[in-house]
């Protein structure tokens, strides 16, 4: 076990920050903590760091308690915090080589690491800059290198990919993948539901402190009846069709907006067939029609009422 | 050595930092100097040639003035007789005399040219002689035997609380106060280092801070370094300034130049912990944690009177105990010690002070960085 957290609990005055949370991360995963603005996951990472303190619980990193003298276990330990914490006064490479000493004294080992690092977030042409002079993509990635470069075994990234244009995500999202196929353990927190998705092999969704759900991707959207949502294009639809199409075996909502019918199914075979018959029979033209899986959103939207971005 | 190292760098590449330590203290040097370069020169005093016109005799105010003449080590005075008032007046209007004065028994005219220090110590003289006088007669009309005596005694300056101070060092310049306040101020300007660095140590002030929390190295080594680096890159700065302030602008600040360097390293060490005390206790956001820390040496330096050579006397009457704690005017009473007054023993006071401030500023500090864990990041 590489984390283990137990019924933590965390006030912020008459704020329930953390309500009694629980979480267990086993060697070798990339660990999605999902969930909106304001519902733990920072606050769960900064007590699991032994930054802030807590009310009540237990915190083990490594088997060990994690106090804010456990260096051996902060050895192991890389953050990537949501905000750049870089230098601007030193160089991509020196501030790389800063915060790499902080964990490994030795000047040769330290100098290899700080070269793969740059490596790694592909810096490699901008080592002399100062990170003024770095976009908000390359500063991000400035950010993971110094997080990272002394080879954690636990990578801990809080957000990372807030304000990231879409080329950065994406080489983020494939380097923490490339981390995690190295061998580290990763906790990811994310409020976007798609690179959580894309990324981690086992999800906790939080809200107002809790856990809510947990499980792989496949489980979580098992956990929930929605099976498929069908959308189609068409130009007009009588409301008596709309009702018949109400009435269809698993169908769970309908809605008809803007020239586009939406359809929510439970899990169940044949929807989409039904749907097309119907349409048929009526003599309903129709253009597009598009059938999606179950989404973490819808995960979320089916068990706390609200969409993940609320 | 590493993290020495790139602290070293991080100040030296902080122009803002650079600014403040070197920069401004050296323009405002440059300010001062062509302010007050060639004042010294109007304050080496002469005797002040006065014209006295007798209209009704008064030979005891006449002959004062005339012993004051002949005084050796009071000669204040040079002393014209007119017949009339034409012939003062001519005197005056071609600058024989700065003023004369129309003796008419008891009463005086002061008549003048213009108004400036030496019309002003003459008015004075004329105010003080008139208050003895009536003081003495009106004593005399009571009781004669004891007029004698009164009058010795109002004289004698010994019984007005006056005491002549030799002055042992160089400079005799009032001057080079401004310049004294201006090394102060420079000293106090570290606190802005010690600011920085202490919020980057502070994982509830910045995310450096927290970044640098949650890394295996102890926090306490991660301050000492940085305080030592800070230390090191301030002083070598501040040298510069004194260098500059001493052999290019000329200030004078007595023979003992290590004296003089060691305490702008004092002060700068207490303008360091002043930051770090700053960075510490103070809550709230980054801005208000700059907005008090210039306040701490720009008010520290005005009471130390940068901006009004007379503000630690008036402090002294009014209220001593700032003058005796407010890091500025420690500085500048340390430098006025070693140029002025040459009293190594009011040196050492002052040093001393002013190391036990920055010691309590730093052990406070300390006391608030010791901290792991935060209440809210």
């Amino acid at each position: 076990m590489v984390v283990k957290i137990e019924n933590l609990v965390k006030r912020y005055g008459d704020l329930v920050a953390l309500d009694h949370f629980n979480l267990e991360i086993e060697e070798g995963e990339v660990f999605g903590l999902l969930g909106p603005n304001g519902s733990g996951k920072s606050t769960t990472i900064n007590c699991l760091l032994a930054l802030l303190e807590y009310d009540k619980g237990t915190i083990e990193v490594f088997g060990e308690e994690m106090t804010p003298t456990s260096y051996e276990s902060k050895k192991n330990i890389g953050v990537i915090m949501q905000n750049v914490a870089v230098f601007d006064e030193l160089t991509v490479y020196e501030n790389i080589d800063y915060f790499c000493g902080l964990y490994i004294k030795d000047k040769n080992e330290r100098k290899k690491l700080v070269e793969e690092a740059i490596e790694f977030v592909e810096l490699q042409d901008y080592r002399k800059f100062r990170p003024k002079k770095l976009s908000g993509g390359l500063l991000r990635r400035l950010n993971i290198a110094c997080g990272i470069a002394h080879k954690p075994k636990l990578i801990i990234l809080d957000e990372p990919t807030v304000a990231v244009d879409p080329q950065s995500r994406n080489k983020i999202l494939e380097g923490i993948q490339k981390l995690n196929q190295e061998g580290a353990t990763v906790i990811y927190t994310s409020h976007y539901m798609e690179e959580v998705e894309q990324i981690c092999t086992r999800i906790a969704i939080m809200d107002k402190g809790k856990n809510i759900a947990l499980g792989t991707k496949d489980e979580l959207k098992g956990m929930i009846d929605l099976g498929e949502t069908i959308s189609v294009e068409i130009l007009e639809l009588p409301e008596a069709v709309k009702e018949e199409i109400a009435h269809l075996p698993h169908v769970m909502n309908v809605t008809y907006e803007n020239h586009l019918l939406k359809v929510r199914f439970s899990k169940g075979k044949h929807n989409l067939i039904r749907l097309l018959d119907v349409l048929k029979e009526k003599e309903i033209g129709f253009a597009g029609v598009h059938s999606e899986l179950p989404t973490l959103n819808d995960v979320f939207l089916e068990i706390t009422g609200k969409e993940l971005r609320d | 050595m590493q993290q020495f190292g790139y602290s070293i760098k991080r100040s030296l590449r902080s122009i803002e930092g650079i600014f403040w330590a070197l920069v401004f203290p050296l323009f405002l040097g440059l300010i001062f100097k062509f302010m007050f370069g060639n004042l010294g020169t109007y304050e080496q005093f002469s005797e002040v040639a006065v014209g006295v016109v007798e209209q009704t005799e008064n030979d005891v105010f006449v002959e004062m003035l005339k012993e004051i003449e002949m005084e050796e080590d009071l000669h204040m005075f040079e002393v014209f007789e007119y017949e009339n008032v034409d012939e003062a007046e001519k005197a005056l209007q071609n600058e024989t005399v700065y003023t004369y004065i129309v003796v008419d028994g008891d009463e005086f005219t002061l008549m003048i040219r213009k108004m400036d220090i030496y019309t002003s110590l003459v008015k004075s003289f004329v105010d003080q002689y008139k208050q003895n006088y009536t003081l003495i007669e009106e004593v005399a009309k009571k009781d004669p035997k004891q007029a004698v005596a009164f009058a010795t005694n109002l004289f004698d300056s010994d019984s007005i609380g006056l005491e002549e101070i030799e002055l042992k060092g160089q400079d005799k310049s009032p001057y080079t106060q401004y310049f004294y306040a201006l090394l102060g101020m420079a000293c106090l300007i570290a606190s802005m280092y010690g600011l920085g660095h202490g919020m980057d140590l502070q994982a509830d002030m910045t995310t450096i801070g927290a970044r640098r929390n949650v890394a295996p190295t102890p926090k306490m080594q991660q301050f000492v370094t940085d305080f030592l680096a800070s230390m090191t890159m301030y002083s070598v700065l501040m040298t510069i300034v004194l260098v500059a302030v001493v052999y290019v602008y000329g200030q004078d600040f007595g023979d003992n130049f290590g004296l003089v360097w060691l305490v702008t390293i004092v002060g700068t060490f207490t303008g360091l912990a002043g930051g770090y005390l700053i960075a510490t206790w103070v809550k709230g956001p980054k801005g208000k944690k700059e907005a008090m820390c210039i306040a701490f040496f720009m008010v520290s330096s005005f009471l130390g009177g940068l901006q009004m050579a007379e503000m630690p006397y008036i402090l002294e009457e009014k209220c001593p105990i700032i003058n005796r704690i407010n890091p500025a005017t420690l500085l500048v009473n340390a430098y006025k010690s070693l140029a002025v007054f040459g009293d190594y023993q009011q040196y050492a006071v002052n040093v001393i002070s002013l190391l036990v401030i920055g010691v309590l500023f730093m052990i406070f500090s300390v006391a608030k960085l010791r901290r792991t864990k935060y209440a809210s990041i």
